[in-house]
């Protein structure tokens, strides 16, 4: 480019730094969001709100939006499904938004995520009181950050194993039901395998590596964020737990397949032992369709501990920057985890546990409670909240365990790999 | 010798013909199959029968119907937007000479090698900030024009003889008439080939709708097959087959009706010059 | 081609100043013979007066253009510059300088520069391998009489394939388990090769899939630059006795010069894009294999809301765009004028 022609650019460039600075200084709202003020002096007529969600809960949406506009003539719920399909692409969406000065009254957010909206938008409280009296209020540990309830967890699953008993009984391998810790699935592999020359466990690090992680740490017993925002997963059993993924591969028996081939792999009666999340036992079924005869039963661990798991699933975190709107986005959220919207959200084609008991009794009293579904919709087992690490660094932080997942499962040495991922987890979080 | 030359030659024709056909193949083959013929022991050429009812699963949960009149709209507004923009500016950078015509030409060229990670967030929060954000304008404003375009057409326009020109000046055609009258029919292959290119990079575009359309009739069909895969259903592999084909179809057979333009376009055979 | 959100994947030269500067630019196809005789009746006419016309029709004629490309390549591209320079709190909040910070931190991070090195690996193991095959199949389609229409169309398709569709399928074609191409290998007596989950192989696997496309977009571009091979130069050369591959080395290949260049920088384009085939066949595992530049800007972006990391990686992987381009430019004009 010819010098004269540079002056020109220099100015561009100036101009459009201060263009951007003037948007900048507008744009630096406070990021709180409001405490909801007494719904009796709110017109839900000049109090419209707007909610952000994924597909999984339109079946709730609709009967807890008919409800809520019911009760409040004139109020206008803006609540259409977003087409995504996993809980980061939610987030990165209402983040979007928010920096468009769009901020939704009430979002969707994976547990995971909880940490992250709590420590970088403050959410306003849920209003535990008014939630159904049959709500299962122990699942509230789970959307609970320093004494304080930010989310209302709704759709809840566990990580679980699904285990093909077909093939297990072709191998004499046992039965499902007496699968504890790692060295009975490690048994009970290596008699699958012997027998069919193939690997035959899957537990894919990929979009959950992070969750597993922490279920396979905390079942065992052990801490998986200490509570200074460390890492607390790098004692001798956390690296014993998390050896699980190495132990499988040396031996031969990890299929080494991403979350959807797993999924189809399953399905397709070629793997014998799957980890996965309880809210897909309802599309397993699906696909299964009777074809052999298989069981979700707990995430084993080493020894059996039998520690609480991560919870997983999503919930519902108040976002509104006004105290009417905020009123009426709590009462949604109530409406949201009514009996009537829970059977909705937990329903057949999710199968998540239910998180308001009179729901939960009326779904595993129904004809479509086979085993399988009844071992969703009745778990009872405590759960933890997801994660833990600081807010703003969740999705890094999960990359750092989808990174270790990874390396493990292609038969890296435990204590070096989790070693390093300590390191660098501390790392992120000491930013 | 040069039997032995033409067997080799042959050879590779089948090898290639093969390679670049047998990923359709297996699509449609995945695609027919009942939905546990996808992964099988051993080799299994055609599927054990063939089940079509995986594409009517495809058409319904992938929701394929929205999803490709979304797409045509997309992409026929993008084609009708950038023909508007690109062929009058090609004509002015190819046959008219008035001052910074070479500053607007360098300009152009440079736009040609900004690679798309520098503008994508710049051009994402802005979209957002004009509230286009889930929207049809949002998707389609961002292509509106093509710098490659503009630079195709415009290489097309300069075999245009200047005699032509010339002519069309001296009976007193203004610009207006002697784009219409005169380029724009010498350019036609050209102008047809940067079309089709045009509809099959938008049709087959994934990156932009995936940040921009987030209401499921908004999901192009890319998306919408993608979103099919990573969903909770993503693991019924003949249906996300048929989707595919379902998906695929469309600018495969565009191709088939327009392939000989197209290719004379891009080389500008027809072009007297 | 990747089929991106804007086209700017699709270039074919480099930066120039003057219309002159455009021959060695030309494109695809536009013979070369031609092409200079274009511009020398362009060099004669812009010396003459726009008689009897308004010179506001041909600027109105550039605006809608001018607009679409301000609004969406330049504005968009110096925000990105400028950002890079700060951070920017997505959840709002002024802006604040950091100077070269953000290099610092994608230059020193292990994950982008990984990225940065399989965006590298990605480009070598795709460009020359699917110019040189675009080209061999160019020249054997051309080569073939009977079956001309079929081979060429044949040999085309994969350009028009949906990448996300294509992804899936590559995807099962090379399953661990149960996939096409291991069963293939069983038959062999080759054990089963975990493709896409080992990190030896993720990112050639996904490469395979790049070159599968940009090799039959490569095909074409050579295959229209062929047509424009004059007539004349075959028969002179058949007279001399040159053929095979002397000829195309000393005959053909110079000829095509500005198709090879046309063919080079797009390939160069839809190989530092890649995008789609990752995003649906590995999302960059495993172990960041597969991770690319745009992977890793859209995963700064989007997920950690890092913009102004983010931008700064886009804006050096421009400036290596910007230095290709004048190092292929000189290159290019010392060997032609």
């Amino acid at each position: 480019m010819p010098l004269k022609r540079l002056p020109l650019a220099i100015g561009a460039l100036a101009a459009s730094a201060a263009l951007l600075s003037g948007c900048a200084a507008s744009a630096g709202a406070d990021p709180s969001a409001s405490v909801a003020t007494d719904i009796a002096s709110c017109d839900p007529a000049a109090a419209p709100i707007t909610v952000t969600f994924g597909p999984q809960a339109s079946e709730a949406m609709a009967i807890a939006v008919a409800n809520l506009e019911k009760k409040y003539p004139g109020l206008v719920v803006n609540a259409e499904p977003q087409s995504t399909t996993s809980y980061d692409d939610l987030t990165k969406t209402i983040v979007a938004d928010i920096a468009v000065g769009k901020r939704p009254d009430l979002i969707m957010s994976g547990l995971g995520q909880l940490k992250f909206w709590v420590d970088t938008y403050q959410p306003a409280p849920i209003d535990t009181a008014a939630l159904a009296s049959t709500y299962q209020s122990q699942f509230l540990s789970a959307g609970t950050v320093d004494g304080t309830v930010y989310l209302a967890p709704a759709q809840i699953s566990a990580p679980v194993l699904l285990v093909n008993q077909s093939i297990l009984d072709q191998a004499g391998a046992g039965d499902a039901s007496d699968i504890h810790t790692f060295d009975d699935l490690v048994a009970a592999a290596k008699t699958v395998t012997e027998k069919t020359g193939q690997p035959s466990v899957t537990i894919p690090a990929q979009g959950l590596a992070d969750w597993y992680s922490q279920a396979f740490v905390q079942g065992s017993g052990e801490t998986f964020v200490n509570a200074d925002g460390t890492a607390g997963f790098g004692t001798d059993k956390g690296i014993e737990a998390l050896s699980i993924w190495s132990t499988l591969k040396n031996d031969g028996l990890e299929m080494g397949l991403g979350d959807q081939d797993a999924l189809a792999q399953f399905i397709g009666g070629k793997a014998a032992f799957m980890v996965y999340t309880t809210s897909v036992i309802a599309s397993v079924q699906k696909g299964v369709n009777g074809a052999f005869d298989w069981m979700p039963v707990d995430l084993p661990s080493v020894g059996g501990e039998g520690g609480p798991l991560p919870a997983g699933g999503n919930g519902w975190i108040v976002l509104s920057d006004d105290g009417c709107r905020a009123a009426f986005a709590n009462a949604l959220v109530s409406e949201l985890l009514s009996p009537d919207a829970v059977s909705g959200a937990s329903g057949t084609s999710y199968s998540y546990i239910p998180v308001d008991s009179s729901a939960g009794e009326a779904l595993l009293a129904s004809s479509a409670a086979t085993p399988q579904l009844t071992y969703a919709w009745s778990y009872d087992k405590p759960l933890s909240p997801w994660g833990g690490f600081a807010g703003a660094h969740v999705a890094e932080v999960n990359d750092a365990f989808r990174q270790m997942g990874q390396a493990l499962q292609s038969g890296a040495d435990a204590k070096t790999t989790v070693d390093q991922a300590v390191t660098t987890i501390d790392q992120i979080v000491a930013k | 010798m040069i039997r032995a030359l033409r067997a080799v030659k042959w050879l590779l024709i089948a090898v290639a013909v093969v390679v670049a056909l047998f990923p359709f193949y297996w699509m449609l083959r995945t695609a027919l199959a009942p939905a546990d013929d996808v992964f099988f022991d051993g080799i299994s050429l055609v599927p054990t029968s063939i089940d079509f009812a995986n594409f009517a699963r495809a058409w319904d949960k992938a929701q394929l119907g929205d999803a490709i009149v979304t797409g045509v709209i997309m992409t026929g507004s993008i084609l009708v937007l950038q023909l508007i923009t690109c062929i009058p500016a090609a004509y002015v950078l190819a046959k008219v000479r008035i001052r910074g015509v070479g500053i607007a030409l360098a300009i152009v060229i440079g736009c040609l090698l900004v690679p798309v990670q520098v503008t994508l967030i710049p051009t994402f929060i802005g979209i957002n900030v004009a509230g286009l954000g889930d929207s049809l304008p949002g998707l389609i404003l961002p292509s509106m024009t093509s710098a490659f375009g503009i630079f195709l057409l415009r290489q097309q326009m300069m075999s245009i003889p200047d005699s032509l020109m010339e002519a069309a000046r001296t009976d007193g055609l203004g610009h207006v008439r002697t784009l219409t009258n005169v380029v724009i029919p010498m350019a036609g292959p050209g102008i047809a080939a940067f079309s089709v290119f045009s509809v099959f990079t938008h049709w087959n575009d994934y990156m932009w709708p995936l940040l921009i359309a987030r209401s499921p009739d908004l999901a192009t069909p890319p998306l919408a097959l993608a979103i099919f895969q990573q969903g909770d259903i993503g693991f019924d592999y003949s249906a996300l087959a048929a989707g595919a084909a379902i998906v695929t179809a469309p600018v495969v057979i565009l191709f088939l009706v327009a392939q000989r333009r197209f290719v004379q376009g891009m080389s500008g055979a027809e072009i007297p010059g | 081609m990747t089929a991106l959100g804007t086209e700017n994947a699709n270039s074919s030269v480099t930066p120039g100043e003057s219309p002159a500067d455009m021959e060695i630019a030309a494109p695809a196809a536009v013979p070369v013979e031609s092409s200079t005789d274009a511009l020398r009746a362009d060099r004669a006419s812009g010396t003459r007066r726009e008689l009897g016309r308004s010179n506001l029709v041909p600027i109105l004629f550039l605006v809608p253009a001018g607009i679409g490309i301000l609004l969406f390549v330049l504005l968009p591209a110096v925000l990105s510059l400028v950002a890079s320079f700060f951070t920017v709190p997505l959840a709002g909040g002024p802006w604040t300088w950091v100077g070269l910070a953000n290099f610092e931190r994608v230059l020193t991070d292990p994950a982008v520069l990984k990225a940065i090195g399989n965006t590298l690996v990605y480009s070598a193991i795709t460009i020359v391998p699917s110019l040189a095959i675009g080209l061999a199949l160019a020249l054997l389609a051309n080569s073939v009489g009977r079956g001309r229409p079929f081979v060429r169309t044949a040999l085309f398709l994969p350009m028009t394939a949906n990448l996300v569709a294509m992804a899936v399928v590559f995807r099962w074609l090379f399953a661990f388990q149960g996939g096409f191409v291991n069963q293939l290998l069983g038959v062999a007596g080759i054990g089963a090769v975990n493709w896409l989950g080992d990190t030896n192989t993720s990112l050639l696997t996904v490469a395979l899939v790049g070159i599968w496309r940009s090799a039959s977009f490569s095909m074409m571009i050579f295959f229209a630059g062929l047509a424009t091979v004059p007539g004349t130069i075959h028969e002179a050369t058949k007279a001399e006795g040159i053929r095979g591959f002397t000829k195309l080395t000393r005959i053909t290949l110079p000829i095509m010069k500005p198709t090879v260049v046309f063919a080079t920088v797009l390939a160069i384009l839809s190989s530092v894009q890649v995008f789609d085939t990752v995003n649906v066949m590995t999302q960059g595992g495993p172990q960041g294999s597969t991770e690319t530049v745009l992977t890793m800007s859209w995963k700064l972006g989007f997920s950690y809301f890092d913009l102004g990391a983010a931008s700064a990686l886009s804006f050096l992987l421009l400036v290596v765009l910007v230095g290709i381009g004048l190092l292929q430019r000189r290159i290019l004009s010392g060997g032609h004028k």
